[in-house]
């Protein structure tokens, strides 16, 4: 036990039971045998580089261990609490979500960082016998591996501490496992493009030239980052903290501003930001009776206990309102007015779809956001058919973010705006 | 002093309201009886006064602080053992103290000191080393309630934690909070056997249906249950003439067999039984046995219920 420890007890927890001395030698003696076959195998292999061979197997390996097995620890790490009965008694305690968020971060994966560490000395024996690996790449190798756990790790406590009590030891073990191995091939491609560029490529980041392995290794950090916001952001909201409510809007504006900084033209901004704002609809979790909750509530808790997706709608508008503002550039033919004011035209659709799922939580149905998730798929598929067939396509503006370039920009924005302050309005007086 | 206050507290689940506007007091130091039967919305309340579960109307004080506002600081001030809770079983009892005692960011100094008072508070100081998977039912019950007794907080809230223990262990656990209550601890126990808590609880508290239908001190439970005593007797003659002289008096009523014997309910005090019985004895009906029966307050609380859901 150490200060370290004593800040955040999920660590010394998951120390204690994991990292008992029988499995530390068990999985120190483990890592010798695996690595002196890597070496044996390196060595009499007909590779000119024996000593980059071994030190790729060992990098590798080390990767497998800490984004598939350590991924799927962070997974299971609150759903394991839900499902043991154990998550209210961590919640009783005066640990805050930012204590506990690190804590399982860094602890739950505990015996995967142990292991990934047994096979340094392997990667050091191979880097010290390499006659060709240049010290740069090797240190953007280790950069990236650190970017990338960091990343995947933080993915899995963000879906962890989403799921519900009900999702299954197995559920969270294949989530962790699948984005494990997402993350596993967000390193090998990265390291295949900064392999490949040798650090040569430069490319356009908030307008000045950076090196490839820095805008990746950046964006994994940034996401990582995000990533544990938001899964900070769910456990401090079960501890009852004030519910920062400041943080999917904060996040929404720093993916518009992250997507022009590599490039992407402003009407094209807010569809990420778009299709992120569904996944935080549904996964917000909004129900019933929090809604009328915080319409009734006094006016000093009306902004905590407001459901996350109003304010990352609102973030969604001032980002289009400010996109509107910007010079769109050449990529489109289509006309500029159309073009402009595209992100405010799709913001309608997005606000009406997400007031239509908040709605939804209203009916008798066991699983609300995934019958409003049908209906919405519906409500745009339905259009493209019908109007399609009979060669209308040209009204499609009126049911989905396809606007009409004959028609005056306010025509365009009409539709979406006018159904989602209609299902506002059906919202509105649900005060129960 | 009360150390609970609930402002009409309600707590709805869909359409389902759970816990319907409850106001109750518990005064500091009380042993609070929290019972009703299943689905009557004791978990439910319980979680909202340990500031776990938000209220959909209504709120609460637990020492002060507010459960909406302040349920951090509600936290801190008691001791929440579920009904249903998990232990990490990889883990000593020892090291699932400590995690707790770190967790609740105590004196690291007085750690082993601490660990060792709660577990020998419990009747645990043996298995100290002893992992977690090995202990049985009632130790874990009692490993629980150590954890819950970590912080020394002044509240205690035990959601029904005689369930699933067999009689001996449960003996154990009464005795243990006999201890508790006897050390000044406010204590609120939930169950839905009421006849396990009358001997050792000062308050009770009804719920049924998610409504307060009782709440008083277990003497006032008695009196206000009871709605008249039920006497016994047995007959040697003729029943029937028995019977007709018994009715007879403004209060008596609701004759009716018993075994082997006849009861019926009285609502005179013990004067009024004496005047009946010579009565009686005085016609030549012939009586071997003239008693009050001896009906727990948990007959009471099952006849009470039984009124509440006809």
């Amino acid at each position: 036990m150490n200060a370290f420890t004593r800040r955040f007890p999920e660590i010394e927890r998951y120390a204690m039971s994991e990292a008992r001395p029988g499995r530390l030698v068990t999985a120190a003696v483990t890592s010798l045998v695996v690595g002196g076959c890597l070496y044996a195998s390196t060595a009499a292999s007909s590779s000119q580089d024996s000593g980059g061979a071994l030190f790729g197997a060992a990098f590798w390996l080390q990767a497998m261990i800490l984004l598939l097995y350590g991924t799927s620890r962070t997974t299971g790490s609150v759903l394991t609490e839900r499902l043991e009965k154990t998550w209210d008694l961590q919640r009783l305690t005066p640990m805050s979500s930012w204590e506990l968020s690190i804590g399982k971060l860094l602890g739950a994966p505990i015996l995967a960082f142990y292991l990934a560490a047994l096979f340094i000395p392997w990667a050091a024996a191979g880097l010290a016998t390499s006659s060709t690996l240049p010290m740069r790449e090797v240190m953007w190798d280790y950069l990236l591996l650190a970017g990338t756990t960091f990343f995947s790790l933080s993915l899995g406590l963000l879906v962890s501490s989403h799921g519900e009590g009900s999702v299954g030891g197995a559920s969270a073990g294949t989530a962790g496992a699948l984005m494990g191995a997402f993350g596993l091939s967000f390193l090998g491609s990265a390291m295949t493009s900064t392999g490949a560029s040798k650090g040569g490529t430069l490319i356009p980041f908030f307008g000045r030239p950076c090196p490839l392995e820095f805008v990746i290794l950046f964006s994994a950090v940034f996401f990582g980052a995000w990533a544990l916001a938001g899964a900070r952001w769910r456990l401090g909201r079960e501890l009852l903290e004030p519910r920062r409510a400041w943080r999917l809007p904060a996040f929404i504006l720093s993916l518009a501003a992250y997507e022009r900084a590599l490039g992407v033209p402003p009407f094209m901004t807010l569809i990420a930001p778009g299709v992120v704002m569904y996944f935080a609809g549904v996964l917000d979790g909004a129900a019933a009776d929090r809604w009328k909750a915080w319409l009734a509530a006094p006016p000093r808790l009306w902004w905590d206990r407001m459901p996350s997706w109003i304010g990352g709608a609102a973030a969604c508008v001032c980002a289009a309102c400010v996109l509107a503002t910007l010079d769109q550039g050449p990529q489109t033919q289509s006309s500029p007015a159309t073009v402009r004011f595209y992100p405010l035209i799709l913001c309608g659709f997005i606000i009406r779809d997400l007031a239509f799922l908040q709605l939804c939580r209203f009916s008798k149905s066991r699983s609300p956001e995934v019958m409003a998730m049908i209906f919405i798929g519906l409500a745009y598929a339905l259009p493209s058919i019908v109007l399609g067939a009979a060669k209308a396509s040209v009204l499609l503006y009126l049911f989905m973010p396809a606007p009409s370039e004959s028609l005056p920009i306010l025509a365009n924005l009409a539709p979406g705006w006018l159904q989602a302050a209609g299902v506002c309005l059906l919202l509105k007086n649900r005060r129960g | 002093m009360a150390l609970i206050e609930t402002h009409s507290l309600r707590r709805e689940f869909g359409d389902t309201v759970a816990v319907d506007d409850v106001k109750l007091t518990i005064e500091k130091g009380a042993v609070f009886a929290l019972v009703g039967p299943n689905g009557a919305g004791k978990t439910t309340l319980l979680r909202m006064i340990a500031a776990l579960l938000e209220p959909t109307a209504g709120t609460a004080l637990i020492g002060g602080f507010d459960i909406i506002e302040s349920p951090r600081l509600v936290h801190g001030c008691l001791g929440y053992l579920p009904d249903f809770f998990g232990l990490y079983d990889d883990l000593t009892a020892r090291e699932y103290l400590t995690y707790f005692y770190l967790a609740y960011r105590l004196n690291p100094d007085l750690l082993e000191q601490r660990i060792d008072s709660v577990l020998f508070q419990v009747g645990l100081s043996d298995r100290r080393e002893a992992p977690i998977e090995t202990l049985s039912r009632g130790m874990r019950q009692r490993l629980g309630l150590a954890r819950t007794l970590l912080h020394e907080p002044q509240l205690l809230l035990l959601d029904e934690p005689a369930s699933g223990l067999d009689p001996g262990a449960r003996h154990e656990l009464q005795e243990l909070l006999r201890s508790l209550a006897r050390s000044g601890k406010t204590i609120v126990v939930s169950s839905h056997i009421l006849a396990e808590l009358e001997d050792y609880c000062s308050h009770v508290a009804i719920l049924n249906r998610g409504r307060l239908v009782f709440s008083g001190t277990v003497k006032e439970a008695r009196l206000s249950l009871a709605k008249g005593k039920r006497y016994r007797l047995r007959v040697l003659g003729d029943a029937a003439k028995t019977r007709d002289l018994v009715l007879l008096d403004p209060s008596a009523k609701d004759w009716r067999p018993d075994g082997a014997e006849w009861s019926f309910e009285f609502s005179g005090d013990d004067a009024a039984a004496a005047s009946l019985l010579k009565v009686l004895v005085d016609s030549g009906v012939g009586i071997s046995m003239f008693c009050e029966a001896a009906g727990t307050i948990q007959d009471s609380y099952l006849a009470m219920l039984g009124r509440e859901t006809h």
